[in-house]
C-alpha cells in the first residue's frame, strides 16, 4: 500500500466512524430541544431528553482520538501540542470571562456553555492546522 | 540533529513516500526528518538505521545546540 494509500485509508477509517456520529447528532439535536421547549416533563424527563445529544457527539470525539490513536509519531506530537495549546486558549477564555461575569460586565446566558465544545473543536481545528505547517 | 536520511534515500532511489511506506509513517514525517525540523523516536531511528543497513551514529549526528 503507498503512504498515500495508507493515508486516504486512515482518512476514510476516522469518516465512517465520525460522519454517521455527526449525522446522528444532527437528527438528535432539533428531537432534544423540541420537546423541552412544547412539552411539560419531570425533572428526570427533562434531563434525558437534554442530554440526548451528548450520545453522538461521544461518538465523535471518539472518532476523533481513534484517529489520533493511529497516526505517526510526528502527527501525534502535532495532536499533543494542538489539544495543549487549545486547552490553554480555552481554559484562559473562560477564566477571563468568568471574572467577567462575575462582576456582571458580561451577560450570564444559560446556553453559554453549549457552546464550549464547538469552540473547542474549532480552536483546535485552526492551531492543527498552523502547527502542520511548521513541519511541511 | 544532523541526518543523511536524504542522501541515503536518494542513493536507494527511493521517494520519500516510497521511504515512508517502508518506514510505516507519513510522507510529511520523512519530509520532516530530512529538513531538519523534526527529530525521530530512538525506535523510529533504529528502523531507519535497519532499513538502509548502517549503524545509528552514521545516520544521525548531534547538532550544534546539542
Amino acid at each position: 500500500m503507498s503512504d498515500r494509500d495508507q493515508t486516504r485509508t486512515l482518512q476514510q477509517r476516522y469518516l465512517r466512524e465520525f460522519l454517521p456520529a455527526m449525522l446522528g447528532y444532527v437528527i438528535v439535536l432539533p428531537i432534544s430541544i423540541t420537546p423541552l421547549l412544547r412539552v411539560e416533563l419531570s425533572t428526570v424527563g427533562k434531563v434525558v431528553v437534554a442530554l440526548l445529544p451528548v450520545v453522538p457527539m461521544v461518538f465523535v470525539v471518539r472518532a476523533m482520538l481513534r484517529h489520533m490513536l493511529r497516526q505517526d509519531e510526528l502527527q501525534q506530537r502535532i495532536e499533543l501540542q494542538a489539544v495543549a495549546i487549545t486547552c490553554a486558549v480555552i481554559g484562559m477564555a473562560s477564566f477571563s470571562l468568568g471574572f467577567l461575569q462575575n462582576v456582571r460586565v458580561l451577560p450570564s446566558p444559560p446556553w453559554l456553555m453549549l457552546w464550549v465544545l464547538p469552540l473547542t473543536i474549532g480552536v483546535y481545528g485552526v492551531v492543527r492546522f498552523l502547527l502542520a505547517r511548521r513541519y511541511r | 540533529m544532523n541526518n543523511h536520511v536524504r542522501e541515503l534515500r536518494g542513493e536507494q532511489g527511493w521517494s520519500q513516500a516510497d521511504l515512508a511506506e517502508r518506514l510505516e509513517v507519513s510522507r510529511q514525517t520523512v519530509n520532516a526528518i530530512e529538513t531538519g525540523k523534526y527529530d525521530p523516536s530512538l525506535p523510529l531511528a533504529f528502523k531507519i538505521a535497519k532499513l538502509f543497513g548502517r549503524p545509528i551514529e552514521s545516520i544521525f549526528e548531534p547538532g550544534s545546540d546539542t
